[in-house]
């Protein structure tokens, strides 16, 4: 009787550790088991990204104030129907630090829900198209240091649907420990069907940060929907909103 | 045919020998009762407009057919019937949907990643199809001797809550009546007349746009779309198709059906399972994502094969540019329906060919490697930057001209 126990124990012991095998095989950048050692994870992770926080601030030159969308315009260029950061910026700012910004591999959390409604936060900007564009390389530029964190101007060079290149030019605002906390596209130049044109104004203090948004269509359908020409009088369709960042470094809408 | 929904037109019929003008009495059986309570009793099937257990034809030409429709004449009946076929969603166990990178996911309970990010990760669910499996009684007295035969007792035939189009191997799509369907099912024939279920999507009926976000004024005026994500993969022996990359921050994930049925024949005939799919409309029919022209799921943006298979981003220009792919996926795209009633946009490139040239010192002719330029088959070169309106088709092919009547079944 005893036998049998074992032999059923065994089959137990088989069949758990045989679950857990497949529960590794199948997850994704799963940490250790252990909780010490996810901790252990997460501060070795918290710590690097904190390091090169700092190492970038110290790159940074101070943000300008005002800023003015004139400046952001003369390093854009529109080669081939298509925009490009100038390689002045490009090769001069190498982005060693895309991982602090919200790329696909980043541990950012911008637009991450839990973190928004941490703070009560709810923003109507995350239904817009461009804030959900995933493939784009930072060239960070210029810095602004607040008492809870510090804002970061950067070019981006991004590709949106289609693959088509175009370029932001965006402010984020990190922690103390370097976590990015919220971003606003203040500039973007990108050109599908209909050309996409966003333009900013923004004080001293980033308490009145005007984004107008332009969606500019020349060209010229058949019924069917076939390209057949280029319009006399655009198709505009304008917005424009004012925005300021708020004590714990979100853009809100005002 | 092995398959139908319900709702949909069915012809019963039977090859006679001899039976010339004598009548034919067909009655339908379930295999195990779904829709009826016993399996002994006679389906009633919709007749012209009258409700028949036992269908009577008469023999012509060697043949006895009719026309019947697998339903009910009374709503609440027809609604019943719907319900019992209806596909119910189930979740798998152990299993979350990982709303990030759009794939399922094997998890315990209690995983830290699902205390973390709660709207990430939901329990991931499967589509279980309820059918009913019929077989065919056929009556007839003859001169000589009376017939009684069942048929259909080994391979039934299948009946299911949703409309179905069906894609066939010489580029034919069936101009399924969809107008109250709910759910589309696509089956596609090989050529050794082998069915096979690539999958189910639901219907989305909306208003159409005649314009970038302009809705018709007209009554009634509606198209039907289906969700491209649902049916993203299918594999069974040669007939094989995957959608490997989901590439639209707008989420333009929604299509025409008939144009759907004509990227998947199309996918099918080259054997794509590397296809980057960027997008066509988005749920309310309209364009989005910086584009005007993609309106009422018709027009759409597919990224170019590339020899790496790996479905990410390909220009023409690029040295991973897969050309031969590229060239049979195209023309099968127009064997099943696209670039028809109007081309497909790409651009004009440069490509290496063997070529036989001169050579003016020996004057003797020989073959060398010489840029062509070349514009992929079915296209129109699609290139403005000057001007006000500016577009380029180096990184994409748009799908356009899709006309359904020249690849009618």
């Amino acid at each position: 009787m005893m036998k049998k126990y074992n032999i059923l124990l065994i089959l137990v012991t088989l069949l758990i550790s045989c679950n857990f095998q497949s529960q590794e095989k199948d997850s994704i950048n799963q940490p250790s088991d252990s909780s010490a050692n996810r901790a252990k994870f997460y501060n070795t992770k918290e710590q690097l990204d904190k390091k090169k926080f700092h190492l970038l601030l110290g790159e940074l030159d101070a943000m300008k104030l005002p800023l003015i969308n004139n400046e952001i315009n003369e390093y854009v260029k529109l080669i081939e129907g298509e925009y490009y950061i100038d390689t002045i910026i490009t090769k001069e700012k190498t982005s060693n630090y895309f991982e602090l910004f919200d790329n696909e591999e980043s541990n950012a959390i911008v637009n991450n829900t839990k973190y928004n409604n941490l703070f009560n936060n709810t923003t109507s900007i995350t239904d817009n198209f461009l804030y959900k564009i995933r493939k784009k390389t930072y060239f960070p530029l210029a810095s602004f240091k607040f008492n809870n964190y510090t804002l970061i101007g950067s070019f981006v060079q991004f590709f949106g649907e289609n693959d088509i290149p175009g370029v932001f030019y965006i402010i984020t605002s990190f922690n103390k420990d370097g976590r990015q906390i919220d971003y606003l596209i203040l500039y973007c130049r990108f050109n599908f069907e209909t050309m996409i044109i966003y333009n900013f104004k923004c004080d001293r203090k980033f308490s009145n940060i005007v984004v107008e948004d332009i969606e500019e269509d020349w060209t010229l359908y058949n019924d069917l929907g076939d390209i057949i020409g280029e319009k006399e009088i655009p198709e505009l369709i304008e917005h424009s909103k004012l925005y300021e960042v708020d004590n714990n470094g979100f853009f809100k809408e005002k | 045919m092995h398959t139908g929904g319900s709702s949909g037109e069915v012809y019963l019929v039977a090859e006679t020998t001899n039976l010339e003008g004598k009548k034919v009495t067909f009655k339908v059986f379930e295999k195990e009762p779904i829709l009826l309570t016993s399996k002994d009793k006679p389906l009633s099937l919709l007749v012209g407009k009258t409700e028949k257990t036992e269908i009577e034809t008469t023999v012509s030409d060697g043949k006895a057919q009719i026309k019947v429709v697998i339903n009910h004449k009374a709503e609440k009946a027809q609604k019943d019937w719907e319900k019992k076929l209806s596909p119910q969603e189930e979740e798998i166990e152990g299993w979350y949907f990982d709303s990030v990178n759009n794939q399922s996911v094997r998890m315990l309970p209690f995983d830290v990643r699902l205390t973390i990010e709660p709207k990430r990760y939901t329990p991931a669910t499967q589509t279980i199809e309820h059918k009913s499996y019929l077989w065919l009684q056929v009556i007839c007295k003859g001169e000589q001797r009376n017939f009684d035969i069942p048929f259909l007792k080994g391979n039934s035939f299948e009946v299911t809550n949703t409309s179905i189009i069906h894609i066939y191997h010489n580029g034919k799509i069936s101009n399924t009546y969809l107008k109250d369907a709910k759910k589309v099912s696509y089956i596609y024939h090989d050529s050794n007349n082998n069915q096979h279920y690539l999958g189910i999507s639901k219907i989305i009926k909306t208003k159409r746009h005649t314009k970038k976000n302009k809705l018709s004024t007209a009554k009634n005026d509606d198209i039907l779309l289906v969700y491209a994500k649902d049916i993203s993969s299918y594999s069974s022996g040669n007939v094989k198709f995957k959608f490997k990359t989901w590439n639209s921050s707008s989420g333009r994930w929604y299509i025409n059906p008939f144009c759907f049925a004509g990227l998947l024949g199309a996918m099918i005939e080259e054997g794509i399972e590397d296809l980057g799919f960027n997008g066509f409309s988005i749920k309310s029919g309209n364009t989005a994502g910086g584009s005007s022209s993609h309106i009422n799921g018709e027009k759409g943006d597919l990224r170019y094969l590339n020899t790496r298979n790996n479905g990410l981003r390909t220009i023409l220009q690029d040295s991973t540019f897969d050309y031969d792919r590229q060239v049979k996926f195209n023309n099968a795209l127009y064997k099943f329906g696209w670039g028809r009633s109007g081309k497909m946009y790409s651009e004009n490139f440069n490509k290496k060919v063997k070529k036989a040239v001169v050579n003016p010192k020996t004057k003797k002719k020989e073959i060398k490697y010489v840029l062509q330029s070349t514009i992929l088959p079915h296209t129109k070169h699609m290139k403005k930057t000057t001007g006000k309106s500016k577009y380029r088709h180096h990184h994409h092919l748009h799908l356009t001209g899709f006309d359904l009547s020249k690849v009618k079944k």
